[in-house]
């Protein structure tokens, strides 16, 4: 199933569910919570805060999903509704490690190795908008002006991160490959 | 970066941040439902609420006025009814397991006789038995909000 066509099934879905129907609500979150789950991941890098901010993430969808109105589709306003998830998550924790000043146990997304370049961290290592951008268009497949409603900015924000994010993916490659 | 390297790379990185753990919408789905029986819940409330007062309306004159003796009864019992539903209205979880039997069994007795003496009734006109219409929709909606069915609650001293 292409992006298209998951996209339509899953506004299908969306339709449904905020008319009330909960098989249609269970369907949409299995359709669509692996991009969520990515988005978070890719965000987040523990895992667990991954989870955390996927789960709340379709908890928020459960009244959310009544202010729909299917001009983006679901699975946009859904990782919209992920990236306040994660940032209240990122906001929750600063305010815990300040209080008791512990330390982070993160858990880096495992490198997964193509050819002898190790991507994940390479990617991982992009700053934070870069990789934002980075994920929802390549990984998740959105256009730019979807990742840019998720994003929250300008359209032209995201085209030139993506852009970056490739120059200095491509260049890490090249550095990596000539050790 | 030409195309075919960017999508290699994309699918290594999306195969490293894997797929979402099965149990992670279970939360949102279980609220799901919840959310749906409590919208139910407050449309049965909001009958309950709409009957109790269309109850009272209705048969506070006849008590009040010079009706006979045996109305005068009958209006009594059906305020009394009406009161029960605002009060299952108000606090359902509480009061509207009670009532439901009470209130089945009253409208089970008060539709008897509008359908054994057919004629008399007819004769009467149907605004004869519209009185009787609240403790109807009463009891019917006591039983389809389910509280016939309901688990009572325990003390738990």
């Amino acid at each position: 199933m292409n992006r298209e066509e998951l996209d339509a099934k899953a506004d299908e879905l969306a339709i449904r569910a905020r008319d009330g129907d909960p098989h249609a609500f269970d369907d949409l979150c299995r359709t669509l919570r692996d991009d969520v789950w990515r988005y978070c991941r890719a965000l987040l890098d523990d895992r667990e805060q991954a989870f955390d901010a996927t789960q709340d993430t379709f908890v928020r969808l459960v009244t959310a999903i009544r202010s729909w109105r299917g001009d983006a589709p679901i699975r946009v306003f859904l990782l919209v509704l992920a990236r306040r998830a994660v940032a209240d998550l990122i906001r929750g924790e600063q305010r815990r490690r300040r209080i008791s000043d512990l330390s982070s146990t993160e858990e880096p997304v495992a490198a997964v190795r193509t050819g002898t370049v190790e991507v994940s961290e390479l990617i991982n290592a992009l700053d934070t908008d870069q990789h934002q951008a980075f994920v929802l268009t390549q990984v998740l497949g959105l256009r730019y002006d979807e990742a840019a409603e998720v994003a929250d900015v300008p359209v032209g924000t995201i085209r030139s991160r993506v852009s970056r994010a490739r120059a200095q993916l491509a260049d890490e490659i090249r550095r990596a490959e000539g050790n | 970066m030409d195309d075919e390297q960017l999508n290699q790379i994309t699918a290594g990185y999306r195969e490293a941040l894997g797929e979402a753990p099965p149990a992670v919408a279970d939360m949102a789905m279980s609220r799901f439902r919840e959310q749906g029986r409590a919208r139910g819940f407050d449309l049965v409330r909001g009958i309950l609420l709409v009957v109790g007062l269309a109850g009272i309306a209705m048969d506070l004159p006849v008590v009040l006025g010079t009706s006979t003796h045996t109305g005068q009864d009958v209006a009594v019992l059906h305020i009394a009814l009406a009161i029960g539903f605002l009060v299952a209205a108000w606090r359902p979880a509480r009061y509207a397991r009670g009532l439901a039997p009470v209130a089945l069994a009253a409208a089970v007795m008060l539709a008897v006789p509008g359908l054994s003496d057919g004629g008399a009734t007819a004769v009467r006109g149907p605004m004869a038995e519209l009185s009787h219409l609240p403790v109807l929709a009463g009891a019917v909606t006591l039983a389809l909000g389910g509280w016939l069915g309901q688990p009572g609650r325990r003390r738990t001293s």
